[in-house]
């Protein structure tokens, strides 16, 4: 009986420690974007769980690849994927909590750089072909770097966590929460040279196809607000106020910048031309299938891109409606989806 | 996998041939020279599972800490980031904060998360603990709804002894320690004292970068210092008093994840337990033991330009234990107990709050083979209503040949914590508390042949919990998270423990054995949330684990093999995603010198060299070692 048990434990090793083996997915063929309609969704991820990644979307074939960053790269995305800005031929992944930013090409999503020690990043703007700025939660300033190398330049002091960016001339606007502004750099003097203070923390911004800013503003358990800016004069031309029984959450736009979308709570999505003089009072979408939405985008065909994180413990899912509020399908994510970046 | 069931299976069935368990005694409170106190018959040992923690295993070290206690002793799987890094139970798959640890009666987990960080307690200071699975917790207080960790520090000692230890390991980790232990007259003294750190710079493999660069740890570093003093006075008469007093700072950095090349932050914590207690025997049938305490949990965390928040728990503790043996065949005893805690928190503010415990207990033997334990507990806190906890159970002695046939059935129950309650903001004051029954079936066998010694024994569990409290986020803001009663928990296992023991000559002893267990553990109803997790395993819970020590004793040589197995653990609640399983191999040869005055301890730790990880994105140390000196001065 000793001899058989002794056979046995050293079997149950041995297999054991093969069991460790994983087996790899190959990575898919690259998209041809002439042809098919792709997009990518970001994946924040949990915090401190490294599980942010990057799922592919192939909308013209309907197929989806998750973990596609890992898979064609060969290693893991990192802690807390922000968002993926994109100038020229490459997207930026910004990777908040892993303090980097990793470019990838747009066609092929090949890593071609790695810009680590980024402190706490946000979100990526470029500027021209060498400069871009992301912003930071905590260092109080906007990064200047270069895009091509990664090597920083000077920062931009600003007040506080910066966050949201958009170009309009010559001039950056940034959202910054923790000081109720909107920030405007100069890009010239690489400065900040003035702000538009609003009575509630801003955070998301989108800017129309007049070049004017949408910006959504709330407070801690309080109400929030959706204000129409106009940048050139620093005048808020409008701001509707939402209670905080049913919070204003997520804020987009089009493509071409005609409509906004926005969501109140979990369940309402809205959608308002940018020329409109007032809010509507219904909304364009009623989903109960939504459990956590957590992001919002919208693609040139005007399709809505409902992001539900769930929990944040389990893969999310990104829920499509189309032109007439109707839910058309649902796309498996990764944990904790939070926008859908087209390829354009 | 199936491949490994099957031999798990095989293994099982062919060692239940031999049979089992040797896993239940009495704690002694206190022994001093002449008297035992058996601390006592709330210890439900025969009809409850509890097991004493193998507090004499070779693996256990300077560097150790309660976890590696308990890992040394059964598979219960452990959360941590590093040595000296923060380390969470889960055991039989309940989660960090439905386990209660006990130190001389007294819980010492923290009232704000419901925890307990076991690498706040160094193994140095522990003399005697017990793990006390499912409702056997019930014994020592309310809570635990996989089980509790008792520890105890009796005053057991016959002469004066001095000793210093030293420890020298990789990472640039070591300790240093002494212990004097003197009697003077009818006063008995117990000192400890010990000092660690180490740099934890090891190196693993990146994932999370390019090429899966091989890289060091970085801000993984710890210091600690820990005093432990312990004061026996015999009153005569059959009184005895013992203060005690525990101390132990611990500092330590916390690495940032894997895939960023800076950052982290810190950590430091100080846990102070003090302790008097008054033991009186006033007649041979009768106990009473009166203890009064005080503690303080103190953590600042820090993330720099970040946060830096601060709790301070400050900690009254009150207990009375009383029992009496009407007969031989019936003991009944009964505990009262009041605590109360002031909270200081960047969390929650200023709280303070009351705890009633009470608990009445009988042990009938009702016929030879059968004896019965039964009984209640009561808990309230503050204001709220006060929660009645009824349990029994049997142990049925099939024959003086046939081992124990052990069945119980007890109601838990968890108050939800301070952070649950007040958090800010999220806290949700209407949360219910936490509310099951706990069903166990076990048997146990031993046997002696000749030089052979088997024991075995099964335990199987079921238990159902409601109002299983989990954090989401709230309903229309997804930035405010808030925990809920959302869930319906089924906890369900077995655990087999095997152990063989033989002396070929009077000089070699040899010791070897299994201790697996399975538990699945899930969500059963899902009241808010998505359906499709019904019936899928908790997050970062093992199914399987399995340990196999191997023991050679030869004149002053000892040679040890710990080989521990753990199963896939789920990273979403899905199922979808895991930490791959690991198996780790540890080897400790000691050898003592000088009429075993001075010994020798060398440890090498995980010898397959295996990256694992215990805590996503935080990967442990691989092969490593510590070399342990200890020079018994008198």
């Amino acid at each position: 009986m000793k001899k058989n048990i002794s056979k046995l434990v050293i079997a149950a090793i041995v297999t054991i420690m093969f069991s460790n083996c994983n087996k790899d997915n190959p990575p898919p063929q690259p998209p041809n974007p002439s042809l098919e309609k792709i997009g990518y969704i970001i994946n924040e991820g949990g915090f401190n769980d490294e599980n942010a990644s990057v799922s592919f979307i192939n909308i013209t074939k309907k197929i989806v690849f998750s973990d596609y960053f890992n898979s064609v790269n060969g290693f893991n995305l990192g802690d807390i994927a922000q968002s993926m800005g994109e100038y020229e031929d490459n997207y930026f992944i910004v990777v908040n909590n892993s303090a980097k930013i990793e470019v990838v090409n747009k066609e092929t999503f090949i890593s071609q750089l790695t810009i680590e020690n980024m402190g706490s990043p946000r979100y990526f703007l470029g500027i021209n072909d060498t400069l871009a700025y992301v912003s930071d939660l905590f260092a109080g300033v906007v990064w200047q770097i270069d895009q091509n190398t990664g090597s920083k330049y000077q920062s931009i002091a600003v007040n506080g966590w910066s966050e949201q960016m958009e170009k309009i001339g010559e001039a950056v606007f940034v959202t910054l929460p923790g000081a109720n502004q909107i920030g405007v750099i100069d890009i010239d003097s690489q400065a900040l040279i003035d702000s538009i203070p609003i009575d509630l923390s801003p955070q998301k911004m989108v800017k129309d196809r007049f070049d004017m800013l949408w910006v959504v503003g709330s407070v801690w358990q309080g109400p929030s607000k959706l204000y129409k800016i106009n940048p050139f004069s620093r005048a808020i031309l409008g701001e509707w106020e939402f209670d905080v029984d049913n919070p204003l959450t997520q804020l987009t736009i089009d493509p071409l910048g005609i409509t906004i979308y926005y969501s109140i709570g979990n369940d309402k999505i809205f959608k308002m031309n940018v020329e409109a003089l007032d809010i509507p009072d219904l909304p364009f979408i009623t989903s109960n299938a939504i459990t956590t939405l957590y992001g919002l985008s919208v693609n040139e065909e005007k399709k809505v891109y409902a992001c539900d994180a769930g929990t944040f413990s389990d893969n999310g899912k990104v829920l499509v409606f189309n032109v007439n509020g109707q839910l058309q399908s649902s796309i498996p994510s990764g944990v904790a989806p939070n926008s859908i970046v087209f390829f354009n | 996998m199936k491949q490994v069931r099957l031999l798990i299976a095989g293994l099982f069935f062919a060692v239940l041939a031999y049979g089992q368990e040797n896993d239940s005694v009495y704690i002694p409170a206190i022994t001093l020279s002449d008297v035992s106190i058996i601390d006592f018959k709330n210890d439900n040992h025969e009809v409850f599972k509890s097991m004493e923690a193998n507090i004499h295993s070779a693996f256990n070290n300077l560097n150790s800490d309660l976890g590696d206690l308990i890992q040394n002793t059964t598979p219960v799987y452990f959360k941590n980031y590093s040595v000296g890094g923060i380390k969470t139970i889960d055991f039989r798959g309940t989660g960090a904060e439905r386990t209660k640890v006990y130190w001389n009666g007294f819980a010492i987990n923290s009232p704000t998360l419901g925890s307990f960080d076991f690498s706040l307690f160094p193994v140095y200071f522990i003399s005697d603990a017990r793990i006390r699975f499912g409702g056997a917790g019930l014994s020592d207080g309310s809570g635990g709804l996989g089980g509790s960790i008792q520890l105890n520090n009796p005053l057991e000692f016959n002469k004066n002894k001095l000793e210093i230890s030293g420890i020298y390991g990789s990472f640039e980790n070591y300790s240093l320690a002494a212990r004097g232990e003197f009697v003077i007259g009818k006063i008995k003294s117990d000192t400890r004292i010990l000092t660690s750190s180490g740099r934890n710079n090891y190196s693993y493999r990146n994932e999370f970068k390019k090429g899966h660069p091989t890289e060091n740890r970085i801000n993984n570093e710890f210091t600690q210092i820990g005093f432990q003093q312990l004061l026996g006075f015999d009153l005569g008469l059959n009184n005895y008093l013992t203060v005690r007093l525990m101390y132990n700072n611990l500092d330590r950095n916390i690495p940032p994840p894997v895939s960023a090349t800076s950052g982290g932050a810190w950590q430091s914590d100080q846990l102070l337990l003090t302790q008097i207690e008054y033991d009186l025997i006033p007649f041979k049938r009768a106990f009473l033991k009166l203890r009064s305490g005080y503690q303080m949990q103190d953590n600042r965390y820090n993330l720099p330009g970040v946060v830096d928040a601060t709790t301070r728990i400050n900690g009254w503790n009150n207990k009375v234990d009383f029992g009496y043996d009407w007969s031989n065949k019936l003991q009944v005893n009964g505990t009262l107990q009041f605590d109360r805690s002031w909270i200081k928190s960047d969390g929650v503010g200023n709280i303070t709050e009351n705890l009633y415990n009470g608990l009445i207990n009988a042990n009938w033997r009702v016929i030879v083979p059968l004896k019965l334990a039964f009984g209640f507990r009561v808990n309230g806190i503050s204001k709220s209503t006060p929660v009645i906890m009824p349990y029994g159970g049997l142990v049925w002695e099939i024959s003086p040949t046939s081992g124990n046939l052990r069945l119980n059935i007890s109601e838990v129950y968890r108050f939800p914590t301070i952070n649950e309650r007040y958090w800010k903001p999220g806290g949700n004051p209407d949360l219910l508390p936490e509310r099951g029954w706990n069903y166990e079936l076990g048997y146990s066998y031993k046997k002696k042949l000749g030089i052979y010694h088997v024991s075995a024994g099964i335990t199987g569990f079921y238990s159902d919990i409601d109002n299983w409290i989990l954090w989401t986020p709230s309903s229309n803001n997804s930035a405010i998270w808030e925990p809920q009663n959302i869930w319906n928990v089924i906890d369900k296992g077995m655990e087999f423990v095997f152990n063989f023991n033989f002396r070929p000559t009077g000089n070699i002893e040899v010791e070897t054995g299994l201790n697996y267990s399975y538990t699945h553990v899930y969500a059963s109803e899902i009241k808010n949330g998505n359906p499709e997790i019904s019936g899928k395993q908790l997050l970062l819970s093992p199914q399987n684990q399995f340990t196999i020590p191997i023991s050679i004793r030869w004149k002053k040589l000892e040679t040890s093999l710990f080989y521990s197995y753990v199963g896939k653990r789920y990273t979403d609640r899905l199922n979808t995603r895991w930490l791959d399983p690991y198996n780790l191999l540890d080897i400790a040869i000691g050898y003592s010198f000088f009429n075993r005055n001075l010994g020798v301890k060398l440890l090498l730790n995980n010898l397959l060299n295996i990256q694992y990880q215990t805590t996503p994105g935080q990967p442990l140390a691989g092969i490593n070692f510590n070399m342990e000196l200890t020079w018994k001065i008198f």
